[in-house]
Parts: structure tokens; C-alpha cells; sequence
């Protein structure tokens, strides 16, 4: 199994539904987020393309975070989902450093933390959080290896692209373009 | 050109925290620690080569700097933890890939040892010098006839723990100017050259007599 996620830039309006599901859901604390959405410009006038991405950790198959983690709190769960244990994690920085994506926030209360692909939902069957509230169903959420899940279908039909490849991460986090 | 904001930041005020993670604490933590790595490194070779005699600043002087230096970048490493009750979960675990792990465990052990090498020497320093308990002397005989060895050990822990700051630095993806091979020998070397600045520092008036 291996845990990922489709995003539809062309599809994506950045109502920041996602942001608030999250801040819900996993009871983020006050001015933080596990998830953003950024818009992106580019080109020159009059020829400007826009960009809108909904974006959060990667749950990189190759990720520097758990590489750099000196304690092992961040550790890659079943499915490919990188997780954090509050109760090992020394809030050394080192993960949050290291992520080429800005995924990760300290949490007030010192340890380190970040999307889960809400991981408690998916071991219930459920979808995260942000892919059921979408309202243009513009995200998809799913295992890669299932040729019938969401995810696989919408990268089947589609063009798509990750962030910063050049990282080296193998981020599995997908951007249909 | 690319123009990249975010439309949800508005109301997420700690939206982009990451770039100041690390504080003041960290590079003095790494020039304290590659300070001593330096000159314990020198004290511990000029040791094995037998050089003891002529070059005591080396091998014995500078070396009392080190236990200040590595207890005080060690206070700034526990300052800069965020999570600071849990830092005794470095111990519990060893991982190859963590460079900062390497780090945790080096530094458990070169500490004591560097404090050890000081002790054997304590009594040139200051004649006067009384342990007061019985077993303290005995410790102290053991560790004196035991400082080839310590040497050694000093010297391969000195290495590691000269390099694995540029190593740690040099494992970040997301930093495209660290992420390099050459950082950790840099600042091996740089760790290594302080040391010697240090150690000459303390010869100036031999080296002026020489001179003359
Ligand atoms: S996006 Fe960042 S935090 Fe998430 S797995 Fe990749 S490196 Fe780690
Ligand atoms: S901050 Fe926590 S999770 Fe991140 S590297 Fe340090 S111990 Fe690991």
C-alpha cells in the first residue's frame, strides 16, 4: 500500500476549505496550519498564468525529515504515511531544517508536527479531512498500488507534476496541470 | 517571473515558522564544539606521537578549555530545544542515518573523557591540587596509566565530532547551498584550525623566544 494524494490545480478555487478541515480535525492549535494553499503567478503581462495549490506535507517516500530525526519520532508508518510521536520528539528542528517543503510547524507545546494524512481517519476507511470537505472535489486521496482508487485514476487521465523534484524527495503528493 | 503568495496565510500569522527554527544557540554550539574537537585532536596525536615534553600547551594546557567549551555548547543545544524534557530520547536509540545522533552520543562520551584527560593533568597545573577521597587518587593513577589508550579514543571521537555538524548541515534538502559533500570536511578543518590558533596562542612567548 502506498498512500497518496491527486490535486487539481486547474479545479482548485483557494477557498482555504482545506486549511480550516485540518485546523478541526486534528485540533491544531490556534494560528498554525498542517495545510496552506498558495497561489502562484507567473509569466509577465499580459501573458500571466495562475496557479492555485492546496499544499501540506509529501509524505516524501525518500524523506529528509525522518532521515535527520535523531530520536526516531519521525518515523514512516504502514502505507507510506511519515508520522511524528509527540512523546519521542526533543524539538531539536533538525526535520523542520530539513524539509525542502516548509511542511512542518513547532507546536506550542515544544514537539514538532505536520499533516498525517489524517491517518486516524484513513485506518477507519474514511478520506482526510481536506479531500471530503473540497467543494469542487478538486483532491483526491487513495493507494497508488489499486488501479482502481481515485488517486490512480486521476493520474492515469491526467498530466501532473510534484514539487521541488530536484530535492530529491519523491514527495507523494501530485498536482494534475 | 514567479510570483508566490499565500491566500490562506491571512488568519495563520505562524504560517512560515521553519526559517527560524535554529536561534543564536546553534552556531555558537558549533564553534564551541569544533574549538575542542580541534584541540583535542592535537592533544590526542602529538600524545601518540609522544610529544608530551615539547609541546605541553598542546597536549596539556589547552586541553582544560575543552570540558568548559563542550559543557557550555552543550547548555546552548539543551536551550535551544523545543521540546526540552524529552531531550533523554536522544538515548534511547542509535540511528546511522542521524547525523545529530552520532552527534548526542560522541558528545555523552567524549565529555567525560575530555574532563578525565584534564583531571591527569590537573596536578602539573596546580601542584597544590588535593582530591580529597582516596578512590579519586586511585582513579586518577588508572587514568594516568591508561592515556595512550584515552588518547586513541580522543582522537577518533574528535574526528566525528569535528565533522558531523558539516554532515548534519550537509543532510538538509531543503538547503541547496549546505546540501553538499564538502561542508563536512570544511568544517573539520575549520574546527581543526581553531584548535591550533588556540594551542599557538598559548605558545606565543616560546614561539617569540624561538624567533629571537
Ligand atoms: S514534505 Fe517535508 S515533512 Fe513531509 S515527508 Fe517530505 S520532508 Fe518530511
Ligand atoms: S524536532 Fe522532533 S521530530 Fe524533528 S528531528 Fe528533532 S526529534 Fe525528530
Amino acid at each position: 500500500m502506498r498512500y497518496a494524494m491527486a490535486i487539481d490545480t486547474k479545479k482548485c478555487v483557494g477557498c482555504s476549505d482545506c486549511v480550516v478541515a485540518c485546523q478541526t480535525e486534528n485540533n491544531v492549535p490556534h494560528g498554525y496550519c498542517r495545510d496552506w494553499v498558495v497561489e502562484v503567478v507567473d509569466g509577465s503581462y499580459p501573458n500571466l498564468e495562475l496557479e492555485i495549490r492546496s499544499e501540506r506535507c509529501n509524505h516524501c517516500e525518500n524523506s529528509p525529515c525522518v532521515r535527520c530525526c535523531p530520536t526516531g519520532a519521525s518515523h514512516y508508518v504502514d502505507g507510506g504515511f511519515v508520522m511524528v510521536t509527540p512523546h519521542k520528539c526533543i524539538g531539536c528542528g533538525a526535520c523542520i531544517e530539513s524539509c525542502p517543503y516548509d511542511a512542518r510547524y513547532s507546536h506550542p507545546e515544544g514537539y514538532v508536527d505536520k499533516c498525517t494524512f489524517c491517518n486516524h481517519r484513513v485506518q477507519k476507511g474514511e478520506s482526510t479531512a481536506c479531500v471530503s470537505v473540497c467543494p469542487t472535489h478538486c483532491m483526491y486521496f487513495g493507494d497508488l498500488d489499486d488501479p482502481s482508487s481515485e488517486v490512480s485514476k486521476a493520474l492515469r487521465n491526467r498530466k501532473y507534476k510534484t514539487l521541488a523534484p530536484e530535492a530529491g524527495t519523491n514527495p507523494q503528493i501530485f498536482y494534475l496541470i | 517571473m514567479k510570483e508566490e503568495i499565500f491566500i490562506s496565510g491571512r488568519n495563520i500569522p505562524y504560517i512560515d515558522p521553519s526559517l527560524n527554527i535554529w536561534h543564536w544557540q546553534i552556531p555558537v554550539y558549533l564553534f564551541l564544539g569544533g574549538l575542542a574537537a580541534g584541540i583535542l585532536f592535537f592533544a590526542a596525536l602529538y600524545t601518540i606521537l609522544g610529544k608530551e615534553k615539547e609541546m605541553p600547551t598542546t597536549v596539556k594546557w589547552a586541553t582544560f578549555l575543552v570540558p568548559v567549551a563542550l559543557v557550555l555548547g552543550l547548555v546552548a543545544l539543551f536551550l535551544d530545544l523545543n521540546h526540552k524534557l524529552y531531550f533523554w530520547q536522544l538515548y534511547t536509540t542509535i540511528r546511522i542515518e542521524s547525523p545529530m545522533s552520532w552527534g548526542a552520543w560522541v558528545l555523552m562520551f567524549i565529555t567525560p573523557l575530555s574532563m578525565v584527560w584534564c583531571a591527569t593533568y590537573i596536578k602539573e597545573l596546580i601542584p597544590k591540587w588535593d582530591w580529597k577521597f582516596e578512590i579519586l587518587n586511585k582513579f586518577e593513577k588508572l587514568a594516568i596509566a591508561n592515556r595512550k589508550p584515552m588518547a586513541w579514543a580522543l582522537l577518533i571521537l574528535s574526528v566525528i565530532l569535528g565533522i558531523y555538524t558539516g554532515i548534519l548541515l550537509s543532510a538538509f534538502n531543503a538547503r541547496p547551498l549546505w546540501n553538499t559533500s564538502i561542508l563536512g570536511p570544511l568544517f573539520l578543518v575549520s574546527g581543526l584550525s581553531t584548535g591550533v590558533l588556540l594551542q599557538l596562542c598559548g605558545c606565543r612567548k616560546a614561539i617569540l623566544k624561538e624567533k629571537r
